[in-house]
């Protein structure tokens, strides 16, 4: 089973990169042009390949420490968090950096850095709360919170951005989610925080595993429970700053991917984590490749496109696994 | 007085608060290795917070020692290496394999990228190749061998406190704590389990089994602890503890004397795998 999940990935993958290079606006006829396009194109497709594999593991990851299928990154406060990071460094970039000593930095180098800040901020509150109230259910309300306190305090952002109108624009493609401008050094700086990443969640795949029975049996196993839900959190937070400094708020990837997976592979951690990555990364690809072709006046931002399949889907799955839902995977 | 080398659980003036309450209070008991302990009890007596403070999953007061050991001292993994604990109802709800579900009581023993590894050391296909054996030889003790394939979320109840059973086994510790391990099971699969049981006391290992039936602990049982409201009532030999006055003052019932209807398994049963 899990070796033809892996050959239906690989097609997939295959075909998606595909057509994640032949199709869209530019024509590849014009020799001229076709490998400045080409070149476009496939950066894009490595971000949103990227993005996509890091939201669908942080998805596992969170929901196997919530023991809850629901669960997600931005349960957490962390995708929030890490939007807010890197709007504010936009920000500060256009208003103070530019012109100045941070002049020969790009935003490029500085997005990512604000991304991990706000993730790692977000966390730092969800933990200080965590230690008042060892609980998950405050774990999750708080995660909520943040939420909602982050998106509050990115539409502040936003309207003190309002005064220039680029930066104002840039930051609602940041906030909807998007892979058009991800530029070849933003991909080179984000890519190794995602090796790392999966790595290090590859290497609790196990203590996830030993999760899905409980904390209390868990701990009975010899689960020392305060470091792997650190680490958890730690290794999600690195993965989601890398979705959003790559891609913005994309929605449902982590919700979505592992939810559709478990019914082959199985719940067991080493064997998703590795096929949620492939095929989180090429759902997202499919959405880049689906928000070209849409007819629109100027390209669907990713994010609306993963909305607009993945809700749908999700409620769809919600509705038929009810009962699953109800008591566990 | 039992040698001390071969006492497995020691337990002093045991105290558990939880949430501002005392929940359990000045117990004491001892098990040795070979030795199967029943506690005793009705009803929220604190029989099953005992066990959870025995494996550690429960913070308590007092003092606990575990194969010679301060409970205190013992990381959770060095711990999960002498004592095993079954609850009484696992939460696990997941897809996986019976084989993966008892592959989990190897944690404890895994090698690890950094730091120091759990048990003694060896090479990698050392490691996997005890692991396997470890599981092939707890599949079998629990009759699960051909059930290893299947997913935990399809077997019956009974099969799946097997393997419940089977993952602590397959950790190759040497205490266990049972939370009424026949709780929901048939009169067959209960005297199967405790069949299973007696084995495992003969070769030596310390059981300490949360009992609900008072006739399985006098039959099963060496000793007994009986709890009430979070103390000890009396613990020593089983038939001392199911004396006739104490069930009076504890249960609030009459014992009656008289020849009760008694099962046992009959000699070519087979049962293996059944639904």
């Amino acid at each position: 089973m899990l070796a033809r999940v892996y050959c239906v990935l690989g097609l997939l993958g295959v075909s998606t990169a595909a057509a994640s290079l032949l199709i869209g606006s530019g024509d590849l006829a014009d020799s001229r042009l076709a490998p400045v396009f080409l070149e476009l194109r496939a950066l894009r497709f490595g971000a949103a390949f990227a993005a996509g594999a890091a939201l669908a593991v942080g998805g596992v990851v969170v929901q196997g420490l919530f023991r809850n299928p629901l669960a997600d990154p931005s349960i957490l406060g962390t995708t929030a968090g890490a939007n807010l990071g890197g709007r504010v460094v936009l920000l500060a970039y256009e208003s103070v950096g530019a012109g100045t000593w941070a002049a020969w930095l790009a935003p490029e180098l500085l997005l990512p850095v604000g991304c991990v800040l706000g993730a790692v901020a977000a966390l730092a509150i969800l933990l200080a709360v965590q230690r008042a109230g060892d609980d998950t259910i405050v774990l999750l309300l708080t995660g909520f919170l943040l939420s909602s306190l982050f998106a509050s305090l990115g539409g502040l952002v936003i309207s003190l951005a309002q005064e220039r109108f680029e930066l104002a624009r840039a930051m609602l493609t940041f906030a909807l989610g998007d892979v058009t401008g991800v530029g070849g050094q933003r991909l080179v700086l984000v890519l190794p925080m995602l090796l790392v990443g999966l790595l290090a969640v590859a290497g609790w795949a196990r203590s996830l595993d030993l999760l899905l029975s409980g904390e209390e049996e868990a701990a009975s196993l010899g689960l020392d429970l305060g470091t792997a839900r650190f680490a958890c959190i730690l290794w999600t937070a690195v993965l989601t700053a890398v979705a959003v400094a790559l891609a913005g708020s994309i929605g449902f990837v982590g919700l979505i991917v592992p939810h559709a997976l478990r019914r082959f592979v199985g719940a067991a951690h080493p064997r998703l984590i590795p096929v949620c990555a492939l095929a989180g990364g090429t759902f997202v690809v499919v959405c880049d490749v689906i928000a070209r072709v849409l007819p629109a006046q100027t390209e669907v931002p990713l994010g609306v496109v993963t909305g607009l399949i993945g809700a749908p889907v999700f409620l769809t799955m919600l509705l038929r696994t009810r009962r699953e839902v109800a008591h566990g995977f | 007085m039992v040698a001390e080398s071969s006492i497995a659980l020691e337990a002093r003036g045991l105290r558990v608060v939880r949430s501002r309450r005392v929940v359990l209070q000045a117990v004491d008991l001892q098990c040795a290795y070979g030795e199967t302990l029943a506690i005793l009890g009705p009803n929220g007596a604190g029989k099953s917070t005992l066990l959870r403070a025995l494996a550690g999953v429960l913070p308590c007061e007092g003092s606990l020692r575990i194969a010679g050991r301060d409970a205190a001292e013992l990381s959770l993994s060095e711990r999960a290496l002498e004592l095993g604990y079954v609850a009484q109802n696992s939460a696990l709800r997941a897809a996986l394999s019976v084989e993966e579900v008892v592959a989990q009581g190897r944690f404890a023993q895994r090698r690890r990228l950094f730091g120091r590894v759990a048990g003694d050391g060896g090479t990698r296909a050392v490691h996997a190749e005890r692991a396997s054996q470890a599981i092939d030889a707890a599949l079998k003790r629990t009759d699960l061998v051909e059930l290893r394939r299947r997913s935990y979320l399809e077997l019956s109840f009974g099969e799946q406190r097997r393997v419940m059973l089977a993952r602590t086994l397959a950790s190759g510790a040497r205490i266990l704590c049972l939370d009424e391990p026949t709780a929901a099971l048939d009169v067959g699969h209960a005297l199967d389990l405790f069949a299973l049981l007696g084995e495992l006391a003969a070769e030596g290992y310390a059981l300490v089994v949360v009992l609900h039936a008072l006739d399985d602990a006098l039959r099963f049982a060496d000793r007994a602890l009986l709890l009430n409201r979070g103390r000890t009532v009396v613990s020593g030999a089983c038939s001392d503890v199911l004396a006739r006055s104490t069930l009076n003052d504890v249960y609030h019932v009459e014992l009656e004397e008289r020849a009760g209807v008694r099962f046992h398994r009959m000699a070519q049963s087979t049962h293996v795998g059944d639904a």
